[in-house]
């Protein structure tokens, strides 16, 4: 059955069929089995609306706002209520005027009409927005539409005629923003500025949100993020403010030097009443990620204790992003150590860097692409992470991190088609590991290590009664304390010193013998083995750990391979790699 | 003053719609009427068509088809008229395919070097412009076949042909052909056998243990009889 793309974009909600109360979980689950049917490879632009969808659910998720199950219609009947309602305009009233003015700041008190007073004072009541937005006067019968009247009505007198009207409904507001297009085409800032002014008259009105929310997140220039941002914060000064503006936040961070922006960011705070702070927290849960790469450490630590200090903000909804957020930072600070020259590591770090700065298309293609990069070149991948280096945790947990969210944005995070036989062909492996095995190499390896036994256990039965009697001397009951002492050695000997020594030592040329053969012969095989499968590395563990276990009589050196991979950075890049291909 | 009839229109279709509906399109047509570029932007804005997907993936699974036989020129004119720059993956590919285009020409040359082993040389020539995956599990497999096969030998004498003496393509897949030129070949089928040099335990022989026994008991009667008076 086909998805219901009419509901798209305005019922995101009701597109996934998420029931009441639904969470992440939920939308993720809905997300991904519509990407089952619209693979981003086989059908990109229906993957667009569903990922668009799915972002406008996530961001509300992340704002807590409260989300319905049907659309939330307007008040105002919008085309039909430019349709019935009256355009004349009490004479006396002079409205205000956004061309001059910021329109932040309501017009001067002797312009504002009597009902602008009872406007502003009632301005979060519903009821009251619809007494001063509605005229008092009946509609007449000879009054037409404005949708007819621009058919033979100048659009400058249809525009003079709304801006001196003294109480404006939101589709008044909406057509002055349109209708400045037209007639003051040398200021196209206009058409925001009357958004705006209609949310301070009108806060909260759905549809202007709406389209404000939207109009801020494609249509604003770089050299004009400062000011829409200061504009809209004095417009909109709740708790939506962050919501609404998230996206030009990141455009501004991108365009803008980081003291600039945090100067910008500063400024917006200091007129928002956003109590709750919850706003904030999710704000800067998001903001951080691509902050940490342009900002100050002490910006970044106290964002972070910031986020810390107020957890009791920090949603279920959050955790992930939060979760993310902080390894990315663990990352940043070991970056120094992690790049090391090689090729490997460095489009590692870049294409890390981009998903954290870049819009999440851009950012996302330059990970697909290193990814590309290192399927195709695993022999570098291998030497930029060698064994003999110090295991790169923190790089690699956020690679991993971040190449998981892009997989599951695209959809590629499936388990792979063949489980079993994919469990067929390591035991396959582990079984030809073990064949090519020089047999002898290892016999004589615990030959010698049974024979430190027995040349430990003649030791301590013979010397230590030998050395006894040579210092002290012999007589019959001193001979039977010597024996005494010697079997006491023998069993000290098999308790706990062959435990504290002999064993540790042998365990210690056994892993270089094994990490030797893992790296001239195994690594290879098993490089080979996930490029033939498309297991995750988390799945190679467990599964190979699972056919040791049962199989532990018959396979032999062959074991040590899931704890030699566990140790390989190489082999956790690869296996990533493997599978964004197609 | 009436205005010009594209404005009137625009203004119709505008102040008909519902910004809470048709928020994206209302600001698509005001871009349209001002003449804006689109900004280029994430996944709201263009988006790429599956129409554009589907057609590269087809371009690209012909010149994998016909990669042999068509032409060099046509190859890569085919390749380089389509932009892959927002299909990544497959922009990959289509890379991957020009760079073996190039040295296309060698492997005629190959065939002709008196190490030619026909069988790993149709091998090798699959594996370079096959998709990844189905490339990943054929290399796999064969590097199992060859290690039980009596011609590993001569495979990877080839290798080494070409690694010394074509290193272009030796470039193509240098993993892999490591991978073979280290293969020993496997004297019988496979089998899960016990461990045969008793690895997980501890076993000494009985004779130490004797030996180990009557040594004790010679030490102290040693000890024992010099003490006596």
């Amino acid at each position: 059955m086909s998805p219901p793309w009419e509901l798209l974009p305005h019922d995101p909600v009701g597109f996934f069929g998420l029931a009441e109360g639904f969470d992440r979980k939920d939308l993720k689950r809905s997300y991904n089995a519509l990407l089952r049917e619209f693979k981003p490879e086989k059908h990109p632009a229906e993957f667009q609306r569903i990922r668009a969808a799915y972002e406008s659910i996530e961001q509300q998720l992340r704002y807590g706002r409260e989300l319905i199950r049907r659309p939330r219609t307007s008040r105002y009947n919008w085309p039909s209520e430019a349709q019935s309602r009256p355009e004349s305009t009490p004479p006396e009233a002079k409205p205000p005027s956004p061309v001059s003015a910021d329109p932040s700041r309501p017009p001067p008190e002797s312009t504002r009409p009597k009902g602008a007073d009872a406007a502003a004072s009632h301005r979060r009541s519903g009821e009251d927005n619809r007494r001063t937005a509605t005229p008092a006067a009946p509609p007449q019968a000879t009054e037409r539409p404005l949708i007819e009247r621009v058919l033979d009505e100048s659009p400058q007198s249809l525009y003079a005629e709304l801006r001196n009207k003294a109480a404006k409904s939101p589709y008044d507001f909406y057509a002055l923003a349109l209708l400045a297009d037209v007639v003051q085409r040398d200021d196209p800032l206009l058409f925001l500025k009357w958004l705006l002014t209609g949310l301070k008259a009108h806060p909260h009105e759905p549809a202007l949100i709406n389209l404000l929310q939207a109009y801020l997140q494609h249509e604003i220039a770089d050299q004009d993020c400062r000011r829409v941002l200061l504009a809209v914060a004095k417009a909109v000064p709740d708790e939506s403010f962050f919501y609404l503006t998230e996206r030009l936040w990141d455009q501004a961070l991108r365009c803008l030097s980081f003291e600039d922006f945090d100067a910008v960011l500063r400024q917006c705070e200091v007129g928002l009443s956003d109590h709750r702070v919850q706003g904030r927290v999710v704000f800067y849960t998001h903001i951080l990620r691509a902050a940490m790469w342009k900002a100050p450490r002490e910006w970044v630590e106290r964002t972070l204790t910031f986020l810390n200090q107020h957890g009791e903000w920090i949603t279920h909804h959050l955790e992930y992003d939060l979760e993310l957020t902080t390894r990315l930072w663990e990352y940043h600070q070991a970056r120094a150590s992690f790049l090391n020259g090689r090729a490997a590591r460095q489009r590692i770090d870049q294409a890390i860097e981009s998903f954290c700065t870049l819009e999440s298309r851009a950012g996302e293609r330059t990970l697909v692409e290193c990814q590309a990069y290192l399927a195709g070149n695993p022999s570098e991948v291998l030497s930029a992470f060698s064994l003999h280096q110090p295991f790169p945790r923190e790089a690699l947990r956020a690679w991993s991190w971040v190449s998981e969210e892009v997989l599951g944005r695209l959809g590629l995070d499936d388990e792979p088609e063949d489980l079993q036989a994919a469990g067929k062909r390591l035991l396959q492996m582990l079984v030809e590991i073990d064949q090519d095995e020089p047999v002898s190499r290892w016999q004589t390896f615990v030959a010698l290590k049974n024979l430190s036994y027995i040349v430990g256990s003649f030791l301590m039965v013979f010397w230590c009664p030998l050395l006894l009697g040579w210092l002290l001397g012999g007589s019959a009951p001193a001979v039977v304390l010597y024996a005494i002492i010697g079997l006491g050695s023998l069993i000290a000997f098999w308790l706990w010193w062959r435990k504290r020594t002999v064993v540790p030592l042998f365990d210690r040329i056994q892993e270089r013998m094994v990490r030797k053969r893992y790296l001239s012969q195994w690594r290879d095989a098993i490089v080979l083995y996930f490029a033939a499968t498309h297991l995750t590395f988390h799945q190679f563990l467990e599964t190979s750990q699972a056919i040791i276990k049962h199989y532990s009589k018959q396979l032999n050196v062959s074991t040590w391979v899931p704890i030699m991979v566990s140790r390989d950075g190489a082999l956790l890049v690869i296996a990533l790699a493997q599978r964004f291909l197609q | 003053m009436s205005e010009s009839r594209p404005v009137v229109q625009y203004l119709q279709s505008q102040l008909r719609a519902n910004p809470f509906r048709e928020a994206e399109g209302i600001l698509r047509r005001r871009a349209r009427h001002l003449g804006a570029k689109p900004k280029p932007t994430d996944h709201r804005g263009q988006t790429p068509s599956t129409e554009r997907r589907e057609a590269a993936q087809e371009l690209i699974r012909k010149v994998r088809e016909q990669f042999w036989s068509l032409p060099l020129d046509d190859l890569r004119r085919q390749l380089a008229a389509v932009d892959l720059k927002e299909f990544p993956d497959l922009k990959a590919a289509a890379d991957r395919l020009l760079y073996v285009a190039t040295y296309r020409p060698m492997f005629p040359q190959l065939a002709q070097h008196k190490r030619f082993n026909s069988t790993f040389f149709s091998v090798f020539k699959r594996i370079v412009v096959l998709p990844p995956r189905e490339a990943g599990a054929l290399k796999d497999d064969v590097l199992r076949s060859l290690a039980a096969h009596r011609d590993v030998r001569a495979c990877q004498r080839m290798v080494q042909v070409i690694k010394s003496e074509f290193p272009q393509l030796y470039q193509l897949d240098p993993h892999w052909l490591d991978a073979i030129l280290k293969l020993k070949r496997r004297a019988g089928p496979l089998v899960l056998t016990s461990p045969s040099s008793g690895e997980g335990g501890f076993s000494i022989p009985g004779w130490a243990i004797v030996v180990v026994v009557v040594v004790v008991i010679r030490i102290l009667a040693i000890l024992a009889r010099n003490s006596s008076p």
